[in-house]
């Protein structure tokens, strides 16, 4: 057991050159000269003596390689039975790594998820940070055996990067970025209020609240026809979180699949109310009306982003055509933001009117489930819209107060 | 650099490791970055990162020889 548990670390901590010095010595022995030369073949940089003989020193403190004085200023050195192993135990290894890339197609397809992953990961890096370093560090990882291990180690780093001081003090993007991930968030905190108001409709038409409510409540009978379960703040959470994720992802990546990540957002949701009681067909016809018509206005409200970015190309067009779209833009953002403001308040008058009807009855909790859930979520996408709408605005005037060469 | 201190050390640090103690020490002007090559860029000591180094390595003598002191019999 301790002689595998030696092989395994032999197999773990051999490095390169270490494998080409025994690799070398495994037909007749050599002097450190030929064995720097041997390095050197192989590597294509120069040795230096001092980096020789530091690995010489350690194959032999491991007992792989032995010196010998054969009457010359130069010792000759040989493998020892020890080294034979751990080159016999290594040339194993390797075999079993490349039979397992060769015969196993899920494997090559696994490694090429994970890359993909860590690539992802790397993203999570501040800005400034992946300026300086992320070229290196993706040609480091993809000569580097990944492991769970380095996953988390990245991640890790990237926290520890985002805490950095050093590096939130360097976050001055460009306005240009600036009114970009503005649009962005706006268009998706947009569609989060969409649902949130869908939801709120949809269950104070289950619950049967009428505009004036006539009815007494008793403690044990309720007129209300209540179908709605735990499932709801429970999708309502998902799809928080899943579009929390799905913006920030979209403020690190290229622009230009919005149109695609909604979509598959919208699969979600329809997952989710696929799963929810009730006529579960209406549900499945709502939801895509409601979702064309949040894709069109995040759409108008790109419009500012698409001409400064063609402005970017190269492309540019006029000064009038671009004005003309960002005041549409600006007065859309308005509006929206506007009636989202409204609407919260409408729903929270409608909230502090049935407030002590629901605190006189069982369904009390059912109503903090059903009601005050989708409340919430339309208040936060409101104030999310209302932030960035003010800082697009502030990013827009930016833009135009940058000279045309800097865009 | 991550198999020069795997051989010397024994410990085999992750990219992500390594890269943050890179970004420290450059931050703080011990080691310096040099051009490209062959896709891998090099990085140098500097004379604060060597002054720095002999700081550290003295206070480790001191910490050693202390501990072997105390910790020897009698």
């Amino acid at each position: 057991m301790q002689q595998l548990q030696n092989r395994q670390h032999a197999q773990r901590s051999l490095s390169r050159q270490d494998s080409l010095i025994l690799a070398s010595l495994v037909h007749e022995p050599k002097h450190a000269l030929v064995l720097r030369e041997v390095i050197e073949q192989a590597e294509g940089e120069r040795v230096e003596p001092g980096a020789l003989s530091r690995l010489v020193a350690r194959l032999e403190e491991r007992g792989w390689i032995e010196g010998e004085d054969v009457g010359r200023p130069l010792r000759l050195y040989h493998l020892t039975a020890r080294g034979i192993l751990a080159v016999q135990s290594a040339e194993a290894c390797c075999q079993r790594e490349q039979q397992r890339e060769r015969w196993n197609p899920v494997l090559r397809k696994g490694k090429e998820y994970i890359m993909r992953l860590v690539i992802w990961v790397l993203r999570l890096y501040p800005p400034a940070w992946r300026e300086r370093y992320e070229a290196e560090m993706s040609a480091l990882l993809e000569q580097h055996a990944i492991t769970s291990w380095t996953v988390l180690d990245l991640f890790i780093g990237a926290v520890d990067a985002r805490l950095d001081p050093y590096y939130r003090g360097l976050r001055h993007p460009h306005p240009w970025e600036q009114l970009q991930r503005s649009w962005k968030v706006i268009g998706s905190a947009s569609t989060a209020f969409g649902f949130a108001m869908f939801l709120w409709f949809l269950h104070t038409a289950d619950l049967g609240i009428p505009p004036d409510v006539h009815c007494s409540l008793s403690n044990k009978t309720c007129p209300l026809r209540v179908e709605v379960t735990l499932l709801t703040p429970l999708a309502l959470l998902v799809f928080l979180v899943s579009l929390t994720g799905w913006v920030l992802s979209q403020m690190q990546r290229e622009p230009g699949r919005n149109l695609l990540r909604l979509l598959s957002i919208l699969v979600l949701i329809e997952l989710l109310l696929a799963g929810m009681p009730g006529p579960w067909w209406t549900l499945v016809l709502a939801v895509p009306c409601v979702a064309l018509v949040m894709e069109s206005g995040g759409a108008l409200l790109a419009s500012g982003w698409r001409t400064v970015s063609h402005a970017n190309a190269g492309q540019r067009t006029t000064k009038r055509g671009r004005v003309r779209r960002d005041v549409i833009s600006l007065v859309l953002g308005l509006s929206v933001s506007q009636s989202m403001v409204l609407l919260c308040i409408a729903q929270g008058a409608d909230l502090v009117a049935w407030w002590n009807l629901f605190l006189q009855s069982d369904f009390y909790a059912l109503f903090l489930q059903t009601l005050v859930v989708p409340f919430v979520g339309a208040v936060l996408a409101t104030l999310t819209v209302l932030v960035f709408f003010v800082r697009s605005a502030w990013a827009l005037r930016a833009v135009y107060a940058t000279p045309p060469r800097q865009l | 650099m991550m198999e020069d201190i795997a051989a010397f050390c024994g410990t085999r640090l992750e990219p992500g490791t390594l890269y943050a103690a890179l970004a420290r020490l450059e931050r703080r002007g011990w080691i310096e970055a040099l051009e490209v090559q062959d896709g891998r860029r090099p990085y140098r000591i500097t004379g604060a990162g060597e002054s720095a180094l002999h700081a550290q390595i003295k206070t480790l003598h001191r910490v050693v020889s202390i501990g072997q002191q105390r910790l020897a019999p009698g």
